[in-house]
């Protein structure tokens, strides 16, 4: 168990700053996904929670006291690498058994302990063989067990399932969410895959270019997403963007996109930044309807250029204007290509960014 | 004409069998994709069309003509592989011009300059042509290698899961842009993928391979709706198909699937016929995470089940439950609010599930008429 604080962290490698200027708290007990492409400095902050990399400036404190210059081993620190370090000569038992060995725990303390972590696991089964003649999925099973065993205060996972076929890893994100809610442990998981980060981290700190863009619930970053940057990583079908002009005299906030035939968009009015010379409209492909093209409820009209089909859902690529569009519905609506539709943004769940920050109005 | 077919390959490696008399008739102008897991056999049927393979058995056939015995350069199909595989040390336009100026014809370096200009503008590469591939981000070097396998016009483009060493947001725009330009260039593309999501957005059809041998071969919608075994159900579709063992309980013109956990009566329809005379047998039933209803979803429910974890994932949310010791998926609306440990009254939607034998083949699909794979 333990909080973290990383305060004012920058890490420079010659002159490029891997991260920079980055805050973040980190509650007891907490699940948090650090998320971002690559290269925005997620492994780098990672690597300095673990203590395999020294801030270049700034602190990072665990439970309070400075750890900067502390060495791994004396961080209380676990971790679980995208390739798993096992031992292959050794069992599966062995292996979870490894981390206690070494710190001369005695013989049935070692096994009770490991036969816990395995049932927590689902490999009970599996302790005997040898790492050889386990599958990949149960071999990734066997690391986090091999990590988790010497119960660290951090457990600090690498895109951990990268190897993993898709089904498990499906099944791994449901188990691995069970495990830390049941171990109440804090745990950090890095990754790039934002479908893993939604589905299973109470928190997401979302970095891009080694600074933070954004650090909040799933929830949060989802649906009010602080920039564009946010806006457009977050979500398995991207965000729509549509460049939209502001009149702020009235009551609402009336949007007008400079497209043929638009009618503009009246949303509730917003602050932030004002100064911005353009501004940028975002809808999530499943707050636009398709509609008649003659409705009245059509804000936009489009064509359909291609559909690709999920299983659950369609996803309809349209352009209107020159614009690019995508737009998911059911899978029993099937437009043709080429066929004209009216598009019906729900207002409600408008987003308007300025183009110099970038930042969200709020 | 492109039209690709396999007749009858079958391929081995020592005691492994790599391809085990596979059969596929690939159109003309046909975006084509190979799904299956890692070792199915998916890289070695490409590396069979293309030429780098033999078969011990059967025959490839390209445009009506059989190529099997001919070297890949005599084929006329381009390939890109999963590494990428760029010269490091040319630039970005020669690693372009590099298959017309090493082709069997001589083609003249104006001819080569229009070609590699052309290809540069169609995949939108032109300011970095003077550009080392180090100094290309992932997704432009992916399109440089897409670009190399273009610019020779061949007959047909074999890719060889091109996207997997990309983000996911990369991956997610160069979906629908390799969909644009198959459709643009019209021909013959077989794509190989074990991401069902890549196949079931960009495919005409898809073929779903395992352990070497064809399991289905259908539409996105044939192959989502209607898999014909229990392999299919699970490796489309996202988080996979549901399945819980029942026990079949006929009688009265009554049909019931029992578990340990609940008994449904199932959906009476003429095809249900066929499932009466399995009395005592031993069924799995399918059902995806959207076909499970769950809370107010689900009203008159008899079925409880204790909910293990949500996964929100923005515009919907993963509801993970204890169905009767096993962990079942079900798909939700994302702004349900649901906690774990909570007990939920859960529905399975009769007119969407499956049943599946105990070979794992489809034997009833309540959403169509079930076709059956070949025979073992």
């Amino acid at each position: 168990m333990a909080q973290i604080q990383i305060q004012q962290v920058t890490k420079t490698f010659g002159r490029f700053d891997a991260v920079q200027d980055l805050d973040l708290e980190i509650e007891d007990g907490t699940f948090v996904a650090l998320l971002g492409p690559s290269g925005c400095g997620k492994s780098t902050t990672m690597n300095m929670l673990s203590g395999l990399l020294e801030p270049s400036r700034g602190q990072i404190r665990f439970d309070g006291a400075v750890v900067n210059k502390l060495k791994p081993g004396d961080r209380n620190v676990g971790f679980v690498f995208q390739n798993y370090a096992i031992f292959t000569h050794m069992s599966a038992f062995d292996n979870i058994a490894f981390g206690l060995r070494i710190r001369k725990r005695p013989a049935d303390e070692i096994d009770r302990e490991v036969r816990q972590v395995a049932q927590l696991l689902g490999i009970e089964e599996m302790l005997e063989r040898r790492t050889t003649d386990l599958s990949v999925n149960d071999l990734q099973k066997v690391a986090i067990g091999r990590s988790m065993i010497t119960k660290p205060g951090i457990f600090l996972l690498d895109e951990p399932f990268s190897n993993l076929d898709a089904g498990f890893r499906s099944y791994m994100r449901a188990e691995l969410k069970k495990l830390q809610r049941e171990l109440s442990q804090t745990m950090i998981y890095v990754t790039h895959d934002q479908i893993e980060a939604m589905s299973m981290a109470e928190k997401i700190a979302i970095m891009d270019r080694g600074r933070l863009q954004q650090y909040g619930t799933p929830d949060e970053v989802y649906n009010q997403p602080s920039n564009r940057f946010v806006a457009g990583f977050v979500g398995s079908t991207m965000m729509n963007f549509l460049p939209t002009t502001l009149d702020r005299s009235g009551g609402d906030l009336v949007l007008t996109i400079p497209v043929v035939d638009a009618r503009p968009v009246a949303v509730h009015p917003r602050d932030g930044d004002g100064d911005s010379d353009s501004f940028t409209l975002g809808i999530r492909p499943e707050h636009i309807e398709l509609v008649d093209p003659g409705s009245s409820s059509a804000s936009l009209r489009g064509t359909v250029t291609l559909i690709e089909s999920l299983g659950p859902r369609n996803i309809v690529h349209l352009t209107s204007d020159g614009y690019l569009l995508r737009v998911t519905v059911p899978p029993t609506v099937r437009p043709r290509v080429g066929e004209a539709v009216g598009l019906d943004l729900d207002a409600r769940r408008v987003h308007v960014f300025a183009d110099a920050s970038g930042k969200a109005l709020a | 004409m492109s039209r690709v077919q396999i007749a009858g390959v079958t391929k081995r490696f020592g005691d492994v069998t790599a391809l085990d008399g596979i059969e596929l008739d690939i159109a003309d102008g046909e975006f084509f994709c190979v799904l299956g897991p890692p070792g199915a056999g998916k890289t070695t049927l490409l590396r069979t069309i293309v030429g780098l393979e033999r078969p011990e058995r059967g025959a490839v056939l390209i445009g009506g003509t059989d190529v099997t015995d001919l070297v890949p350069s005599e084929r006329n199909v381009s390939i890109v592989f999963q590494n990428l595989a760029l010269y490091p040390d040319k630039t970005v336009y020669d690693n372009l011009a590099f298959p017309l100026r090493q082709g069997r014809e001589k083609v003249a370096s104006s001819e080569i300059d229009r070609r590699v200009k052309e290809t540069a503008a169609l995949l939108q590469i032109e300011p970095l042509l003077k550009r080392r591939p180090a100094n290309l981000s992932g997704g432009e070097r992916q399109r440089v290698a897409i670009g190399r396998c273009l610019v020779r016009a061949p007959r047909v483009y074999l890719l060889d899961e091109p996207l997997s060493a990309l983000d996911a947001l990369l991956r997610l725009q160069m979906r629908a842009e390799l969909k644009y330009l198959q459709r643009d260039l019209g021909r013959t593309l077989v794509y190989v993928t074990h991401d069902q999501v890549e196949a079931m957005s960009m495919a005409d059809r898809i073929c779903v391979l395992d352990r070497g041998r064809v399991q289905q071969v259908g539409t996105p919608d044939d192959v989502y709706n209607r898999p014909v075994n229990t392999f299919v159900a699970t490796t489309v579709g996202m988080p996979p198909m549901n399945l819980v063992p029942v026990r079949v309980e006929a009688g009265n013109g009554d049909v019931q699937l029992r578990s340990s956990a609940f008994s449904i009566r199932a959906p009476l329809d003429s095809r249900i016929e066929a499932i009466s005379s399995r009395h005592g047998e031993e069924l799995q039933v399918g059902v995806r995470p959207e076909d499970l209803r769950i809370g107010a979803e689900a009203p008159g429910a008899t079925m409880r089940c204790r909910v293990i974890a949500v996964e929100p994932l923005g515009g919907e949310a993963i509801v993970d439950l204890d169905l009767g010791g096993r962990i079942v998926k079900a798909m939700t609306g994302p702004d349900v609010r649901i906690e774990p440990d909570e007990l939920l009254p859960v529905a399975f939607d009769l007119s969407r599930i499956h049943l599946f034998g105990g070979d794992g083949r489809s034997v009833y699909a309540a959403g169509g008429a079930t076709t059956f794979a070949p025979a073992a």
